[in-house]
């Protein structure tokens, strides 16, 4: 449907995000992308804005904790955006079940998601609580004494992506709502093939749900990269730098050390990570993403 | 297509206009009534806090027909980045509140008007009322920048009931660090290899830590707070800082490790299920302490052998944002917040102590736990954050090397050095 | 799943088994929440699991404590434009995404992308800059109007995936009939596309509900305080009310889950139009 009229549709259609882009997105972003090579101590008003050329990223580039922080980033995103997909992807598909009492059931799944991050986070720190902790308590019952959690620096980091699988609520409702998009006689003309469980999974559940793993993916990645508000709340980065997220140590340059151009080159650098990694997904989307209603590639 | 198109982006204009007179028109301020100063001014705080000073802002417009006072409280939780944001923005708060940590790096960035020449044109108001010590505190570089809302020294807290059962006698005013340990071995029980009470607190906040060296005559910055060689990592810093820490580590401690604390849910709350003796913490903590049934009492924190005692007083200051429209006007509002009215209210209800000297001295009088507390005042020393705009690069250095201790990851002398090195590499960019 | 087996197989079992596990690890900590809200301030760190004496009252503190009714009002009057706003534009513009071939689109795609990726942490002061400017500080504009241009990249990424899954044999032979694209955008696709739609809107109720750091920046006057700000009162500078702080946590959580439960039906609903759409 490439013709000039399709065309202008296609740019009206969109028109109202990209009216939002130019007027709401762009102006902030390029601030920032200028504040990347100034100095900036905040509180002091816009009018003390200093440009610095590329001193923030050599800078950064001798930064001790910059690599600290990338270090517990990446370890973060590695292990839990594929973990996140799975629990949810398979949680998903049990609630997608047929059955009665299944809406009492995603009712509860989706309850972590619905409370606050801050008072999830407050919770969870009771529940790793070493000694009184439910946590804890529950692998005494197996024998096992569990760690700190999170004052141990060995545990700290694995302990919020224990606590990340709680909340995984959301994505689990994305992935319902891509199976809720396969057709059931898909489901059946397998089952006359003669195809099992794990055969239809492959066969029809995954290639059919394949553009919501691709949209879960690459948010899961912009997610992961950003991970904030827990840690944040329950580490504050700690104990010994486990915990300092990238975005934990860029929100203490601007807020606490008011230097706001250090924090924006950090951004920057996120930002070129964070395209590298949903370019790779985007760009191999083609081989593995499947869309019903055309073969466009992305 | 084209009509639906347009009725589309009418549907959109139409819903954005809804949008903006249901919330534009509660904003735009009333106007007409003349030529009144508006002021804004706000503080961090909970829900209780906040209506006294709702209360405060009634009575000043009432005295001022000139100047309307507009109260705008911020959660506690958001008050930083709040603040940060809108100075940032020029559209801050025209009197606003600082806490004690930031006294030297908000007149260091210029953010904060100096009170100085406002104060000499006004007779009718004298400095003399306030303790001296907290006026001192919130004098900066020569200049006073702050004038008190309300402040917090640091004291012994203890634990009465946990002293009684060990038939010992109450902390007193003669007690010396060795006289805490002493107590604190007797009031450390274990039971079966797993402690159950601990006799002191000695954990990983700075405040304490500092009176602690400044006793046995160390600190962990120089005066000026421009070298950390020689003091951070000094003999006598590194002897007592491995003395602290003693304390919290082996089996023979008398405090829980900072990981024990948080396990039993922080200080306050081991303090309140008797599982904890004593701690030094400032005044704030009676709050959570009259809301359970235990029994506590306050006493001066110990000396060192040689007789030097020190405390800091923790306090929250009302600046004048320097760069606001109406100084003068904003003026007038910081002496009336934290004049003598003013004062009287906030501590009516025994949840602040006033800054001013008269209702000081009342409450000195009548109030048994609140005396040691307010006698620590006389003992108060600046931390580096007070005297310097370094503080914040001693502070993570020396804070950073404590948890590397705390968590026997490093000697006290390596993490000291260490740290000492960094603060001078940093301090010299 | 398949869906054609409704005895109770092994498989079936075991998958209910399962869901009933995962329930219970999910439903404790919830648990704990609704026995903190109902404990006295003493019992908060005791290690009695359930409140000795159950305080219903902190409930009703909780409301008196805070101008609750006036914070309602200002979430619902940010939230009911916010989601219409929302919705249809990133429907609006999922469509476009989705069924167009235009000059550049995968390189705006990308863009779309791409506004996500940079930290709010760096973009807030410039955007309160920018509402300051426009004068919308202490307004509930800066929170409400975006919501009218685009809905925001997530939504649109969100829908846009579900369109394009939908065969696109469906609008063209009804373009042939002789329908409008926005015919076909609002009788063909949108009814389609309704459990993403319901996902954006639930997402986006939860976002504008829970959402601290966005009235905190553009709000000052205590009376246009939203919920989540108000909530966030009962913690002071050095000690937490726990009992009452969940308290107003749970009772700001209910609207919310009231509203996921009805509307999930509808979301299951879904399932019969696409499959007889197929057939």
């Amino acid at each position: 449907m490439r013709n000039s009229k399709s065309e202008r549709s296609g740019y009206l259609f969109i028109l109202p995000w990209l009216l939002g882009l130019v007027l709401f997105t762009l102006g902030p972003m390029l601030f920032s992308l200028i504040l990347s090579f100034s100095k900036w101590d905040i509180i002091t008003g816009i009018k003390s804005i200093e440009w610095v050329g590329l001193d923030n990223f050599k800078q950064i580039f001798h930064d001790d904790m910059f690599y600290q922080s990338l270090k517990v980033t990446f370890i973060f995103a590695l292990v839990s955006v594929p973990l996140y997909q799975i629990v949810a992807l398979f949680t998903a598909m049990l609630l997608n079940m047929r059955s009665r009492g299944m809406h009492v059931f995603r009712l509860v799944y989706f309850m972590p998601s619905v409370i606050p991050a801050v008072a999830t986070s407050m919770m969870w720190i009771m529940i790793f609580n070493p000694e009184y902790g439910v946590l804890n308590r529950a692998l005494g019952w197996f024998g096992i004494q569990g760690p700190a959690w999170l004052q141990d620096p060995h545990y700290a980091l694995g302990a919020l992506v224990v606590m990340g699988i709680w909340s995984v609520g959301n994505t689990i409702i994305i992935y319902l709502s891509g199976l809720q998009g396969v057709p059931e006689d898909l489901y059946e003309a397998a089952s006359l093939d003669g195809a099992g469980i794990f055969r239809r999974f492959v066969s029809v559940t995954l290639p059919m749900i394949s553009p919501t793993i691709f949209f879960n993916l690459v948010m899961g990645i912009i997610g992961g990269f950003q991970y904030f508000t827990e840690a944040f709340v329950m580490t504050s980065g700690g104990p010994l730098n486990s915990t300092l997220f990238y975005n934990l140590y860029l929100y203490n340059k601007a807020f606490k050390d008011y230097e706001m151009g250090y924090a924006s080159a950090l951004s920057w650098i996120l930002f070129i990570i964070i395209l590298f990694f949903t370019l790779l997904v985007v760009r191999s989307s083609s081989m593995w993403v499947y869309y019903q209603g055309d073969e466009e590639r992305d | 297509m084209k009509k639906w198109s347009t009725s589309l982006v009418m549907v959109m204009i139409a819903a954005l206009i809804l949008s903006a007179c249901s919330s534009g028109g509660s904003s735009s301020s009333g106007g007409g009534s003349g030529e009144k100063v508006k002021l804004t001014f706000s503080v961090w705080g909970d829900v209780n806090a906040a209506a006294d000073e709702v209360k405060l802002t009634e009575e000043f417009n009432k005295a001022h027909p000139n100047i309307e006072v507009k109260f705008e409280p911020i959660p506690s939780d958001g008050y930083g980045t709040k603040l940060t944001a809108s100075l940032a923005a020029g559209q801050a708060p025209d009197v606003f509140l600082v806490g004690e940590g930031d006294y030297y790096k908000f007149v260091d960035k210029g953010v904060v008007e100096p009170l100085d020449d406002y104060l000499k044109k006004d007779t009718s108001f004298k400095l003399d009322i306030f303790q001296k010590d907290l006026i001192e505190n919130m004098n900066i570089k020569g200049k006073q920048y702050y004038l008190p809302k309300d402040f917090n020294p640091l004291a012994l807290w203890y634990n009465k009931r946990m002293f009684d059962e060990a038939k010992m006698e109450y902390p007193n005013d003669n007690w010396t660090w060795s006289d805490l340990t002493a107590a604190a071995k007797k009031l450390t029980k274990q039971e079966g290899g797993k402690f159950t009470q601990f006799g002191f607190n000695a954990g990983k906040w700075e405040y304490p830590i500092y009176t602690y060296l400044w006793d046995y005559g160390t600190d962990i910055a120089n005066e000026d707070g421009t070298a950390a060689e020689g003091y951070m990592n000094g003999d006598k810093t590194v002897a007592a800082i491995e003395k602290y820490v003693a304390w919290s580590n082996g089996p023979d401690r008398v405090s829980p490790t900072p990981t024990d604390t948080q396990t039993m849910g922080g200080d306050s709350s081991m303090f309140m299920t008797d599982k904890l003796a004593m701690m030094v913490t400032g005044r704030w903590i009676k709050g959570d302490l009259d809301k359970s049934d235990v029994k506590y009492g306050s006493a001066l924190i110990p000396k060192s052998e040689d007789g030097t005692r020190s405390s800091i007083i923790a306090s929250a200051g009302w600046a004048v944002n320097a760069a606001g429209k109406h100084k003068q006007e904003a003026y007038e509002l910081v002496k009336w917040l934290s004049g003598t009215e003013a004062q009287k209210l906030r501590s009516s209800n025994g949840a602040v102590l006033p800054a001013t000297v008269k209702e000081l001295d009342e409450v000195k009088a009548k109030e048994v736990n609140d005396k040691p507390v307010i006698e620590m005042m006389n003992f108060a020393k600046k931390p580096v954050t007070m005297r310097s705009g370094n503080g914040p690069i001693f502070v993570e250095q020396f804070t950073g090397a404590l948890e590397k201790i705390m968590l026997n990851q490093s000697t006290v002398k390596e993490a000291l050095d260490e740290a000492a090195k960094n603060v001078d590499s940093k301090i010299k960019k | 799943m398949n869906y054609s087996v409704k005895r109770w197989n092994l498989p079936r079992i075991v998958a209910f088994l399962l869901l009933l596990g995962g329930a219970c690890i999910v439903l404790v900590p919830l648990l704990w929440t609704v026995a903190v809200s109902l404990k006295t301030p003493a019992e908060v760190f005791k290690d009695n699991f359930f409140p000795k004496v159950w305080k219903w009252a902190n409930y009703a503190n909780a409301v008196q404590a805070i101008p609750f009714f006036t914070f309602l009002k200002n979430t619902l009057t940010i939230l009911i434009p916010v989601l219409i706003g929302t919705v249809f534009s990133s429907a609006v513009s999922a469509y476009g995404f989705a069924r167009f071939n235009f000059k550049g689109k995968r390189a705006l795609f990308l863009v779309l992308l791409a506004t996500m990726m940079l930290p709010s942490q760096v973009t807030m002061i410039p955007m309160f800059l920018m509402f300051k400017e426009l004068g919308w500080v202490d307004t509930f504009l800066p929170l409400i109007v975006p919501a009218f241009f685009g809905g925001g990249a997530f939504n649109i990424f969100l829908i846009r995936q579900f369109m394009r899954g939908i065969p696109k044999e469906l609008d063209e032979s009804a373009y042939v009939d002789g329908a409008s694209r926005m015919q076909i955008f609002l009788r063909i696709m949108l009814p389609l596309s309704k459990p993403p739609l319901i996902a954006v809107a639930i997402f986006t109720f939860m976002g504008v509900w829970n959402d601290f750091q966005g009235p905190l920046i553009y709000l000052n006057s205590n009376e246009h305080y939203t919920l989540a700000l108000g909530l966030s009162m009962f913690k002071g500078l050095y000690n937490v009310e726990w009992n009452m702080l969940m308290a107003a946590t749970i009772l700001i959580m209910l609207p919310v889950l009231i509203t996921f439960f009805i509307a999930q039906k509808y979301f299951i609903e879904g399932i019969s139009i696409s499959s007889a759409v197929k057939g």
